[in-house]
């Protein structure tokens, strides 16, 4: 290399370096309010967003809760390890960005892990909140959106049971939830999705303060639209997880023949299938679920060691899912909400008939006659094979 | 014949590659912007289809204009024209066609800046983006073509192991009902939109025409483009069959699907945010489709204006493609509407017209015949 080459060649590396490596808007941990959940309810005027959001003390961390530096909540005993803000604007986006006029730090949002909508704001529609959430590159479309029937910013408010970041706690019950499989768990994405779907109804976790004042997750929230129209219980909810092949795990319980007691029947694993046949402009959905599961316990003294006995018990089980689906569909009728996707289902069939029905969608489904196929087997005894009794 | 070539080659570059060289270099070219902004997207399930119509007419692009390059061996599209038209005529198109190169590479560095300051780096302006991609695309130029094509043998292996990996690790959330139903589309339309797929990437493959005289073999440039656009319309689909599998009907609000595909990754343990494997990968592969497209400006000027050297045109070619690509649009907005609307007519001009023209004068003229002996 010539000299004078190596010279234009260092002076760049140095340029380069002064350029590229400085603290050009750098943001240290103590600045930055890192935001764990979200509420937005309607503000006291209907036309404006109320925001209230939950941040994270990171200087304390919830490590450091001997009391002394608390601020006097929870009994003084242990501080809450977050902070509550709550904010004004006519948009979500205002509304945010105004959060600094109360409060110290600057709001950052990767960390966010909920997103709660209050009963109010979700009925005259989410878009408003949603919009913005997906917009900006700070917020994550994994969060879990949740919908609460009373005001979004008391669940915010509610502390942790745990003395934890209140969200995180929500979240891992939110993930617990796979156990029983009669909470829904849907992020902000899965939700964008349905409703991207002229007909499919949008679906979050309903989630509320029960009586005793704890957070409890309590079914699902149905949308039309963008709008809320009503929440379903656990069961319908399963019922419906049964369909759109979301069940991970669960307890099934049956009635054991002859009244011998109960059986309780773990889900090993299930899959829900939805099939359109479309004729002359008439619809023809099947429903496929296919189940398999485990004996788990059983209170009575059933021989479990005789087939025809575990065959009685998966047809039992059959009609308890069959029931709990038509229980979901029911409502959903009621609701004239397309929960399952029954209509995208129609739609990948047959995509020229569709077209025709999409627009009378809503006069078809609460007459949509649908056949519904249950297969169960109990494949696992567990490690006893007999009842436990004398004989 | 090599003879010929030889004397007619250019001194302006000196530099040999061979032919896989070439093909992993058109890889890295057809990647460019496409590791993030898939074409074929207005085709929402049916994407994937129009990309593979949209290789075929690509490649139907290409071989026209590599059976240009093989009446001409040795010679650069500047020196063809220049021969197949008289001198004066031919410049005039020449300069038309390297205006089209300049102007694809400050859209190169309009989509790098637009792409850089709305995901990863928002507060940061424009201009430093667009100047330190085009310093280092401006080393790589200044070092010839072999340099170039060398800095992809690097790249583009590391932006296909990339690409591999994500899209393996995103097969579990893959929803297979997201691909029904197939051929939705009216077939016009398809056609239509597989056709803004062949103009982008794979048509802009004739920009290859000032490169093919390089080869060490000129006559293997055909086989060479039709496998550098398969591979390259397979790595595509491959982006795109993730941003369909992965988001699904919610594909058509993003900006940048494939950004978003990654953004969703859920691995257990590993956690997630890996989305900086697509930044990086459009950092390598958009820094490659400009040295390419800013090579062929700077030697095609070169070689229309008789200089000795191309050192004096590399500075000021950057300077006004910099400032070409932020007066080119007003916003993003504009620049989607650009490439879905008048960029079908406006690069079909350039990748199909001027080479067929250029070869049916040259057949009826039974050029490359008089040309023997140079």
């Amino acid at each position: 290399m010539k000299l004078q080459n190596r010279l234009t060649f260092s002076i760049l590396i140095i340029a380069m370096t002064l350029i590229g490596s400085g603290c050009w808007s750098y943001r240290e941990l103590e600045t930055l309010g890192i935001v764990s959940g979200a509420g937005f309810d309607l503000g006291k005027d209907p036309e404006q967003v109320l925001l209230t959001v939950q941040v994270i003390k990171a200087s304390k961390g919830k490590g450091g809760g001997n009391g002394s530096l608390g601020d006097g909540q929870g009994q003084g005993s242990r501080p809450q390890p977050v902070a509550i803000v709550e904010s004004n604007g006519a948009t979500a986006f205002e509304a945010v960005r105004n959060a600094v006029s109360k409060f110290s730090r600057r709001l950052y949002w990767p960390h966010n892990q909920i997103l709660i909508v209050g009963k109010e704001a979700a009925e005259n529609g989410v878009k408003n909140y949603l919009n913005f959430g997906i917009r900006q590159t700070e917020l994550r479309p994994t969060a879990w959106i949740m919908i609460s029937p009373g005001k979004a910013g008391d669940l915010i408010r509610a502390p942790g049971e745990m003395g934890q970041i209140p969200a995180m706690e929500i979240k891992d019950m939110l993930q617990a939830q796979s156990a029983t499989s009669e909470i829904g768990s849907f992020t902000f994405y899965d939700f964008i999705e349905r409703l991207m779907s002229k007909t499919t109804a949008p679906l979050a976790t309903q989630i509320r303060l029960n009586k005793e004042g704890e957070v409890e997750l309590a079914g699902t929230a149905i949308f039309k639209g963008e709008k809320l129209v009503g929440f379903i219980g656990k069961k319908e909810t399963r019922g419906l997880l049964w369909v759109i092949g979301k069940i991970k795990s669960g307890v099934v319980i049956v009635k054991a023949p002859a009244n011998k007691g109960k059986v309780s029947l773990g889900i090993i694993h299930a899959a829900g299938k939805i099939q359109a046949e479309t004729k002359n402009d008439s619809v023809k959905i099947t429903v496929k679920v296919n189940v398999q599961s485990g004996l788990g316990e059983q209170t009575g003294d059933l021989d479990t060691s005789k087939p025809e006995v575990i065959k009685s018990l998966a047809r039992r089980e059959a009609t308890v899912i069959r029931n709990e689906i038509n229980a979901a569909f029911k409502k959903a009728q009621e609701l004239n909400a397309d929960i399952f996707g029954f209509g995208e289902a129609v739609h990948r069939a047959d995509f020229k008939a569709w077209k025709k029905l999409e627009p009378r969608w809503d006069e078809i489904f609460p007459k949509l006659k649908v056949k519904l196929i249950v297969k169960t087997n109990i494949s696992l005894n567990g490690l006893i094979n007999k009842p436990i009794s004398q004989k | 014949m090599r003879l010929g070539g030889w004397c007619c080659l250019s001194y302006l570059e000196q530099g040999k590659i061979s032919g896989s060289q070439l093909v992993i270099l058109m890889v890295g070219f057809l990647l460019g912007s496409s590791v993030v902004i898939f074409p074929g997207q207005a085709a929402r399930q049916d994407a994937w289809i129009a990309i593979i119509i949209g290789a075929v007419e690509g490649g139907i692009f290409a071989l026209i204009f590599t059976t240009l390059a093989r009446r001409f061996p040795g010679k650069t599209m500047v020196e063809i024209l220049e021969t197949v038209f008289s001198p004066y005529l031919g410049k005039l198109i020449a300069v038309i066609f390297v205006w089209y190169a300049f102007h694809d590479g400050s859209f190169v560095i309009r989509n790098f800046t637009d792409f850089f300051t709305t995901t990863v780096m928002i507060e940061t302006p424009n201009i430093v983006f667009a100047v330190l991609l085009t310093i280092v695309a401006a080393l790589a130029v200044g070092n010839g073509l072999e340099v170039i094509t060398r800095c992809s043998l690097v790249l583009v292996p590391l932006t296909v192991l990339f690409l591999l990996v994500t899209f393996l690790a995103q097969l579990s959330q893959v929803e297979w009902t997201n691909f029904l139903p197939v051929f939705e589309i009216p077939v016009w339309q398809l056609l239509k939109i597989s056709h803004s797929a062949a103009v982008f990437p794979f048509g802009e493959t004739v920009f290859f025409l000032m490169v093919f005289p390089f080869l060490n073999r000129t006559k293997e440039c055909r086989r060479k483009t039709v496998i550098g656009v398969l591979l390259g319309a397979l790595l595509i689909n491959i982006i795109a069959w993730g941003g369909i599998g992965v988001l699904g009907p919610t594909r058509a609000l993003f900006t940048y699907p494939a950004y978003e595909v990654v953004k969703m990754f859920n691995l257990p343990f590993i956690n997630t945010r890996f989305e900086i494997i697509v930044v990086i990968n459009f950092l390598t592969m958009g820094f490659l489709k400009l040295a390419v497209l800013y090579y062929v400006t700077v030697l095609g000027l070169g070689q229309i204006f008789h200089l000795r050297s191309l050192r004096p045109l590399i500075i000021p070619i950057g300077i006004l493609m910099i400032i070409l690509s932020i007066i080119n649009f007003s916003g993003i907005t504009e620049n989607f509407e650009f490439n879905t609307t008048s960029n079908l007519i406006y690069s079909t001009f350039f990748q199909l017209v001027i080479p067929l023209i250029t070869l049916i004068v040259a057949m009826f003229r039974r050029l490359p015949r008089r040309e023997r002996g140079c």
